[in-house]
């Protein structure tokens, strides 16, 4: 973690230590030509290299850490002739695999600082080459999976849409921050969806470079949003629920909503009616058939409607605002 | 609009056409629409009726100016073309009524937002006021009295620049291709019968189908589903809202 981030350089006397009781069973293992050794070496030293990226090492110290360790360990595990090659093979793998995994952790390290000043609307470096950029803001409640599994997911799943993934889930907002468009950002947040387990929402919203923080704003209102209204798990923008969203923040309109309708939630049956009905679009043929009653019947409840309510249901317009009423206030009461 | 015009619309008045120095009427008006100091007034009403018009005529403040000097306690507070009324109205749902009965009085053209308030909320109720007649307007609606419940959704947009800049973007493309406006407006004007529009815009009604489906391309929303129709219609009328210019008097 950064905040682990230690404020003075590791000496260089540890980081040959350290480096030597991590590597001595790599050196070992392929000193003895052990089956797997090579993947084994791939996997530890590119997590060493990742590790080392959060601490204050330069690259130079590093490259004499490793070429003082190799020296060592070669010397420590009895070369035979028949397995000089692998040990010489193994200080290769090692080296490249820490120094990319370093570059690697490093380079994440830059995108999440200047993720964390973008989200913070703070000024970044003219040099940073996100000047006139668009961005989305992501952000995620996923039960049953932690920050860290998001993250992966998202990384797992940018693959090649994204050059570079700027923000993490694990930022002091908890935000995801990428660089693309907000219908492209949609696409990515369905794949990442299917890929984790449990109940996920993702909220998403596009802004230009300066105005992020806004896209912030506007992506935990609505995930606050849909959650509260009880909409089903997935992948949301503002457009999927603009009324609800303008309603819920204007607070005259959403209190004279809870009036249209309070006369309705006295009986359940209209309410029943009324969903079925904004279900069907509006057919009342296909409200009928759900619900299992003749059309005089659903007639009739919908005059019953336009008597309490003053609003048609039989007028799209009006059908969208009751439903749009029915979705705040039913909110309100379980708030 | 010229610039000059601009500034002669909306320049106050006083209660009557031509009036100099501010009445004393306008002086109330303003300081209670304000949320100004009116605890030294005691004997005004604990609470108004507050109407925000725009008239299509020259002479249609005169006209509500010289009907309000026979109500007791009414106050105004106008622009040549529009303005604010300010009835005492003890009860909330008397409102409505009490400004219909003056908008009866008045001829065809004027478009009235009504909001009810007690006299210390009377800023907050003043800008329902307006911003219900401010979208009637923008939605091209036929003249009358209308409470915010009659524009529950519109307002909603209004307020909420973020949703109104998204509507706008959404709707341009549709704006933009004449042949496309025309088919959305006749069909929303019709309440989303598409046999209705297509009859009244004298084209096939498969021409019509054409038409909404390439406006569901362009902007994402389903003119056949019931929130469709809602979003594009707040959509134009947030279109609407940005060419607005303004018609009540600066407070």
């Amino acid at each position: 973690m950064n905040s682990s981030t230690p404020d003075c350089a590791v000496a260089p006397g540890d980081l040959v230590a350290q480096l030597r009781e991590e590597l001595r069973p790599v050196y070992r293992e392929a000193a003895q030509n052990v089956p797997g050794w090579e993947e084994r070496a791939v996997s530890i030293a590119t997590r060493i290299g990742d590790q080392l990226a959060s601490l204050r090492i330069t690259r130079s110290s590093l490259v004499s850490a490793l070429r003082t360790v190799d020296r060592l360990l070669t010397q420590a595990v009895a070369v035979s002739v028949g397995t000089a090659l692998q040990v010489a093979a193994v200080g290769t793998i090692v080296a490249m695999e820490v120094l990319s995994g370093f570059h690697e952790g490093q380079g994440m390290r830059d995108e999440r600082a200047l993720a964390e000043a973008l989200l913070a609307g703070r000024s970044v470096p003219a040099d940073a080459g996100v000047a006139g950029s668009v961005f989305s803001v992501i952000s995620v409640r996923a039960n049953g999976s932690s920050p860290s599994d998001v993250e992966n997911a998202f990384r797992a799943q940018a693959g090649e849409v994204v050059p570079s993934l700027f923000g993490t889930v694990s930022s002091a907002t908890g935000h995801l921050l990428v660089p693309l468009e907000e219908d492209v950002a949609v696409a990515l947040c369905e794949r990442v969806r299917h890929e984790l387990f449990g109940s996920v929402w993702l909220c998403v919203s596009e802004r230009p470079v300066g105005e992020i923080p806004l896209a912030c704003k506007e992506v935990d209102d609505l995930l606050e949003l849909v959650t509260s209204l009880g909409r089903a798990p997935g992948v949301y923008r503002i457009t999927d629920v603009l009324f609800e969203y303008a309603a819920v923040a204007t607070p005259e309109v959403s209190a004279e909503l809870s009036r249209v309708v309070a006369p309705l939630l006295a009986n359940p049956v209209l309410v029943e009616t009324l969903t079925a009905l904004v279900e069907a679009d509006g057919n009342r043929a296909l409200a009928v058939k759900r619900l299992f009653i003749h059309r005089s019947t659903i007639d009739y409840r919908l005059w019953q409607v336009e008597q309490l309510t003053g609003l048609s249901p039989v007028n799209p317009r009006d059908l969208a605002v009751l439903s749009t009423a029915l979705a705040v206030s039913g909110r309100a009461s379980t708030n | 609009m010229t610039c000059t015009e601009d500034m002669s619309m909306s320049r106050p008045i006083g209660i009557s056409a031509g009036a100099k120095p501010p009445l004393p009427e306008t002086t109330a008006a303003r300081a209670l629409l304000t949320g100004a100091e009116v605890a030294s007034a005691p004997d005004l009403p604990p609470a108004y009726a507050v109407a925000a018009f725009r008239s299509a005529t020259p002479s249609g403040a005169a006209e509500v100016a010289s009907l309000l000097r026979t109500r007791a306690g009414a106050l105004s507070l106008l622009s040549p073309r529009g303005g604010y009324v300010l009835l005492p109205c003890p009860v909330s749902r008397h409102a409505g009524d009490i400004v219909r009965d003056l908008h009866s009085r008045i001829g065809d053209g004027t478009w009235m937002g009504v909001s009810w308030g007690r006299r210390a909320d009377l800023p907050h109720v003043r800008a329902t006021a307006a911003d219900v007649v401010t979208v009637v307007l923008a939605s091209a609606r036929d003249d009358g009295v209308y409470e915010l419940r009659d524009v529950l959704t519109d307002v909603a947009v209004l307020r909420q620049p973020s949703v109104s800049a998204r509507l706008v973007r959404m709707i341009q493309p549709v704006v933009d291709r004449p042949q496309l406006l025309e088919a959305l407006r006749a069909f929303l004007d019709e309440d989303g019968n598409r046999a209705g529009a297509a009859r009244r815009l004298l084209i096939h009604r498969s021409t019509l189908d054409y038409r909404l489906r390439a406006i569901e391309r362009l902007t994402g929303a389903r003119p056949t589903s019931p929130l469709g129709v809602l979003t594009l219609d707040a959509a134009l009328t947030a279109h609407a809202l940005v060419l607005a210019h303004p018609f009540l008097p600066p407070l």
